[in-house]
């Protein structure tokens, strides 16, 4: 593996993933520090390290079991590392309630797509707008026209976002309505109300029709021209290699290799585990 | 005549202190999917906490919001344990709290066991009006302080804070994957739900002016679950017309019941008419699952 993007990255493809050190890369958005998760005696992630930068699209991939979700769950809270730390711009996150990277600007989407069926798909947009001031009681009852003020400007972010994702037509509709597709986007849409600097995408591509995969991929990139930073669960290498700066291959709970598109397509070592059914 | 007006008050106060408690219930379950098995219980501390404290002589305004005030702790006591594990223990402790609360109250002195507690002060006795005239009077104080606690609860609903409820009762680990800390919000809920249920607590005992332990039977929760689900789940005016027809049933049926028809006795046509209104729940939930006042569509959906 020669082409990282990385100076301080290790050169090998075999599992630089092991302890390299505990601290943080100087301007990381997302540093991982060997994270490791077990489940009773076995180990989904195994010591797991990199980091992401701002600006950066990169794309973590792997067999089926490799134990990429489960490393989100990790790195978003959902789930207590067993060791390790993750740190996002600066700030320690294992250890604190799964609600903070939200508030922090780091926002998850899941593997199979969670909509609130029974809210319109304005109200999914709307819920998820941060530092609403109409979400404590106090202020309903003290300050209503703060309240009434910063609803109506919630709502005007959502008919954005709305009109961004092609929503239009079904902005009152109840979300369980919806079409997959169209959830896809809705949650896409959703995430990105809570105004984060990064997202965690588990498997954005799956299920989706070869038409709306080429919609998603100018979304992603067109937020990554506005500043956005992405993390990229995919099994679809086209899109991998199509978008992402740099791609971190994981296998039995390590990653086995890092690198630009190009050397990880050409990596024995990933060859092997994708053909070898790791 | 005046009898019969009588009774339809008292028909009609039955009524409304019932979509009261429902409006609680439902606002835990409706609105934020919490499952409470034990609201029986807020409404006993509420009605046990006014008589106690107007016995006593404390201004009757004052025991009521007391009542709420006591009966919103005791929730919050059962939910922040049982809320931090999972949801389904909130169901286990509140059922379990509900029938210890009511063996208590009929085992301690300080509530009178099972002779209960009777004689207190009401409101508007000041009035110089007939009894009969007085319980048209609470009817309408009841309307009144119902119709107040349904505009707030709408008002809540409609709010974001209540979009934060739905949110949790759609999905709660997206809820917290964007950003919100779910735990405050359900211990709100619940706890506003029961301070509800404490008012009607207290409403009941100056209806019935007399209470004890047996008027807070676990049946009450399912009652208040049936006429919810009846009216439509998510719905306060699903609390409304659930209470009506639930009993409206209940008085109508029981017109049969007062003396021996053909080969039944008076207790085997009382049993057979608890039969007669599972019946009509069970077909209104085959033709209607949504409720009369629920979407069609909303049973349809899915995540
Ligand atoms: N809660 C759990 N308890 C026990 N084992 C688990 C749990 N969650 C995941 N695992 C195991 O951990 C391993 C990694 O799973 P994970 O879901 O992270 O894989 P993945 O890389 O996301 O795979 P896929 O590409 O199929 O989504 C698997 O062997 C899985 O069975
Ligand atoms: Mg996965």
């Amino acid at each position: 593996m020669t082409a990282d993007v990385r100076p301080s990255a290790p050169a090998s493809g075999s599992a630089p993933g092991a302890a390299d050190g505990t601290a943080p890369a100087a301007g990381a958005m997302l540093s991982v520090r060997d994270v490791r998760k077990l489940f009773g005696g076995f180990a989904a992630v195994d010591g797991v390290s990199f980091d992401v930068h701002p600006g950066e699209i990169v794309g973590l991939i792997g067999p089926n079991g490799a134990g990429k979700s489960t490393l989100f769950q990790v790195i978003s809270l959902f789930l207590p590392a067993t060791s390790g730390e993750v740190v996002f711009m600066g700030t320690p996150l294992i250890g604190r309630p799964p609600y903070v990277p939200a508030r922090l600007g780091l926002v998850r989407t899941f593997q199979i797509t969670r909509v609130f069926a029974r809210m319109t798909v304005l109200e999914n947009l709307m819920f998820a707008a941060p530092r609403q001031p109409g979400e404590h009681l106090q202020n309903l009852l003290l300050q209503p026209r703060r309240v009434r003020e910063h609803e109506a400007q919630v709502a005007r972010r959502a008919e954005e976002l709305v009109e961004y994702f092609n929503l239009g037509r079904v902005r009152d509709q109840y979300a369980g309505a919806l079409s997959g597709g169209q959830r896809k986007l809705l949650e896409m849409a959703r995430a990105l109300m809570t105004e984060p600097r990064m997202m965690l995408l588990d498997e954005p591509m799956a299920g989706v029709n070869p038409a709306l995969k080429e919609e998603l991929l100018r979304y992603i990139r067109d937020l990554r021209e506005k500043g956005m930073t992405f993390l990229v669960i995919e099994h679809d290498m086209d899109m991998i290699m199509r978008i992402c700066d740099r791609i971190v291959v994981m296998a039995n709970g390590r990653i086995i290799a890092e690198g630009d598109p190009q050397s990880v397509r050409e990596n024995r070592a990933v060859i092997d585990a994708y053909l070898g059914g790791a | 005549m005046s009898m019969l007006l009588g009774y339809f008050a008292g028909f009609l106060t039955n009524v409304v202190i019932y979509t009261l408690f429902v409006i609680g219930l439902n606002l835990q379950f409706g609105y934020t999917g919490l499952i409470n098995f034990g609201h029986v219980a807020f409404l006993a501390v509420g009605a046990y906490t006014v008589a106690i404290l107007v016995t006593h002589h404390a201004p009757i305004l004052l025991a009521v919001l007391a009542g709420m005030a006591v009966a919103a702790l005791f929730s919050f006591l059962l939910g922040y344990p049982a809320l931090r594990l999972r949801d389904d223990y909130l169901a286990i402790v509140t059922i379990g709290f509900a029938e210890v609360l009511r063996i208590w109250l009929n085992n301690v002195s300080f509530t009178n066991g099972p002779e209960g507690i009777g004689g207190f002060a009401v409101p508007l006795s000041w009035l110089p009006v007939s009894h009969d005239a007085w319980r048209w009077l609470f009817l309408l104080l009841c309307a009144a302080v119902t119709a107040v606690v349904f505009a707030a609860v709408e008002y809540l609903a409609r709010s974001p804070w209540g979009r934060v409820l739905k949110a949790i009762r759609e999905d709660e680990d997206v809820a917290v994957a964007l950003g919100k800390n779910i735990v405050s919000y359900k211990l709100a809920a619940l706890a506003l739900g029961a301070a509800i249920a404490g008012l009607a607590g207290g409403l009941t005992a100056f209806f019935y002016q007399y209470i004890n332990p047996h008027n807070f039977e676990a049946t009450i929760t399912f009652e208040a679950w049936t006429i919810m689900v009846l009216g439509g789940v998510g719905k306060n005016w699903g609390a409304v017309l659930g209470a009506v027809i639930y009993f409206g049933l209940y008085t109508i049926t029981s017109e049969f019941t007062s003396s021996p028809i053909g080969p039944f006795s008076t207790d085997q046509l009382a049993a057979l008419r608890i039969v007669l209104i599972g019946v009509v729940l069970i077909l209104l939930m085959i033709y209607r699952p949504q409720g009369i006042l629920g979407r069609k569509e909303d049973l349809g959906l899915d995540r």
